[in-house]
């Protein structure tokens, strides 16, 4: 049960400052916001693989995932890349900027689900960014799961994201495994090289107890989910979070409708047995 | 339940009397068609209408709503919501009944969960004076979508029972209310006046053709996916959104920033926006869940007649027939769920017409 100030009218944003800005590769940032008004800095929580919409007033306002685990409270993070009109003038922001943010939405992970289980993560380029809330949270609750192991694909070395967390936090942590891949190496990459279905042969994935959290860019989900299926994993056992373009993140503009669903109300998080179901999902 | 009559020429009395205490808004001649508009000129009104360019959605769900309005220099909100809630209420005159379950539809959208406050207040301000259509209008096919009568959603209802009268039920307080603001005009009705009434309704069911069998139509769309028509039709159809943007329940918006000359105001505004524009599904990184013109005009079908009837247990159409008035492509939705039905339904398909 989430507790939050309720809204007279859900599309006013409150007004939240930036407080930190840490730079993770060429073209994405690592924002961390604190909300002006003491109540819903008090009240804000979520559930990870929710998300919020942010506004830049005068350019907009984007859903974006929430990168931060809310069990480390008061801490609200988005990772965001630079590529359009509202994400190049986020970047732009200076630590005290004001900008709007509502939410949380959507569903989120079924944390209550994943208890006891062992995780797989599979993540693609900033598909890290909503799965990281997941991890940090089971760093937090260790107790309540088992056995994690981290598959993270991205194209370069360069533009991988959370290096730090990868390298020297999550792979530091008892029953934690990371494995990396990189499309392209570079001259100091001695890692892995391919697509990041190729990490499957290098890692003993048991699919009993287990359940799978996906996040990447639409062409990474065929792939991945075929190798999870070939692997044991049950259709329900496995979890993507959707991206899709959205105006109001309540259900009313219907720019996020897939199949017969809303991205927004109904996901963004859908297990596979779901997405099945739902044209143009996947 | 107290029924009245009114005479068809005190109509515009009636409408002057209103016109005190509420803005009255009414079907109007505009060139071949009609239009609702405001009724500064009574005599302007026009009952007799066949259907309008648009659905009066336009008064609970306008093009530009202005949903906030921001300073820039301090980061000031103001929430706009209440501004819609206008001093003067309005009443919608003659909304035959498929606009009229056009905005029982929209109702679903923004309630719900979440309550969209500029709708609901816009929806309170509102008194509908319901028109009961004896004839069918030319393109419009409601009975066959279930749409050609209302339960409710109308605070009066006219249906005319002769040359010369009216026959009114109350539907609400509201209704109710413009009965006391005008006692003089409205009779309680008799034996046989309720007689007429039954007549007229006998009418207009022998007068509207049920012409589309639209049962299983979500499992039709099922087998339909990879159907070649959909392929036809995206060839034919020019993506210009005009069958949304007169579609009574046709509710997708934009939201832009409207930022004033001088950059330190602005005004976040929703637009009507369509399924149909090349960037509705447009994301980030330039990935476009629906970049080619075919799947788009799909989704329209699918999100209508599929996608609805699990949102808000319905389907999104009042069979208005508006889109094929307005379809420069001359793509009619009746003749679309006609073929797909008459090649996929599981039973037999036409009824009639």
């Amino acid at each position: 049960m989430q507790i939050q100030v309720k809204r007279d009218n859900e599309y006013v944003p409150d007004i939240a400052k930036l407080v930190k800005k840490t730079k993770m590769t060429e073209y994405e940032i690592l924002f961390e916001f604190v909300f002006d008004n003491q109540e819903v800095r008090d009240l804000f929580t979520y559930i990870p693989g929710q998300f919020v919409q942010l506004s830049i007033f005068g350019i907009g306002e984007a859903p974006f995932s929430i990168s931060s685990t809310p069990t480390r409270k008061g801490v609200l993070q988005l990772g965001v890349r630079n590529t359009g009109d509202l994400t190049a003038a986020m970047h732009k922001l200076e630590i005290g900027d004001k900008v709007g943010i509502r939410g949380p939405y959507g569903n989120g992970f079924p944390i209550n689900k994943l208890k006891g289980h062992n995780l797989l993560f599979v993540a693609g380029g900033i598909g890290l960014v909503p799965l990281r809330s997941v991890i940090n949270y089971v760093a937090d609750r260790r107790d309540d799961f088992g056995k994690v192991t981290i598959l993270y694909g991205s194209r370069n070395p360069e533009e991988r994201v959370f290096v730090d967390e990868l390298e020297k936090t999550w792979s530091k942590i008892p029953d934690f495994e990371v494995l990396q891949t990189v499309d392209q190496g570079n001259d100091t990459w001695e890692g892995n090289v391919g697509v990041v279905t190729t990490l499957f042969k290098k890692c003993l994935v048991d699919s009993k107890e287990s359940m799978a959290l996906i996040c990447g860019p639409p062409v990474m989900y065929k792939f991945v989910v075929r190798d999870l299926l070939n692997l044991g994993f049950a259709r329900d056992e496995i979890f993507l979070s959707l991206e899709r373009r959205m105006k109001c993140g309540i259900g009313k503009c219907a720019h996020c409708q897939v199949g017969h669903k809303l991205t927004c109300m109904d996901g963004p998080v859908f297990t596979y047995f779901e997405a099945e179901r739902l044209q143009e999902s996947i | 339940m107290p029924t009245y009559t009114i005479r068809k020429d005190e109509i515009p009395k009636l409408v002057e009397t209103l016109k005190e205490k509420y803005e009255v808004y009414g079907p109007v001649p505009r060139r071949t068609s009609h239009v609702f508009d405001k009724l500064d000129d009574v005599s302007k009104l026009d009952l007799d209408y066949d259907s309008t360019i648009m659905s009066p959605k336009k008064y609970l769900t306008p093009n530009r709503q202005v949903l906030m309005r921001v300073g820039l220099k301090e980061t000031t909100l103001e929430d706009t919501a209440n501004e819609s809630t206008m001093d003067t209420p309005r009443i919608l005159f003659g909304v035959h009944a498929c606009d009229i379950n056009g905005i029982l539809f929209l109702d679903k959208v923004f309630g719900g969960k979440y309550q969209d406050v500029y709708y609901a207040s816009n929806r309170e301000n509102t008194t509908i004076v319901g028109l009961n259509c004896i004839s069918p209008c030319k393109y419009g096919f409601c009975r066959s979508v279930d749409k050609n009568y209302v339960f409710e959603g109308y605070d009066l209802f006219l249906t005319e029972v002769s040359d010369t009268h009216y026959y009114v039920h109350v539907g609400t307080p509201k209704g109710d209310r413009i009965i006391t603001y005008a006692p003089e005009l409205f009779s309680e009705t008799s034996i046989g006046d309720n007689d007429l009434f039954k007549t007229a309704l006998r009418k207009k069911h022998e007068n509207h053709p049920d012409e589309l069998y639209l049962d299983y139509i979500h499992e039709t769309l099922d087998m339909a996916w990879d159907d070649e028509i959909w392929d036809e039709l995206g060839e034919l159809c020019m993506n210009c959104g005009s069958c949304a943007m007169t579609c009574p329940t046709c509710y997708c918006f934009d939201v832009e920033d409207d930022v004033d000359l001088s950059l330190s105001t602005v005004e976040r505004t929703r637009k009507w926006d369509t399924c149909l524009f090349h960037d509705f599904a447009l994301v980030a990184g330039n990935h476009n869940f629906r970049g080619h013109p075919p799947s788009r005009l799909k989704y329209r079908f699918y999100h209508k007649f599929r996608a609805a009837i699990h949102d808000h247990g319905e389907i999104a159409c009042t069979g208005c027939g508006r889109c094929i008035e307005a379809c420069p492509a001359g793509i009619s939705i009746k003749d679309v769920l006609h073929r797909l039905q008459d090649y996929w339904a599981s039973s037999p398909t036409v009824t009639g017409g």
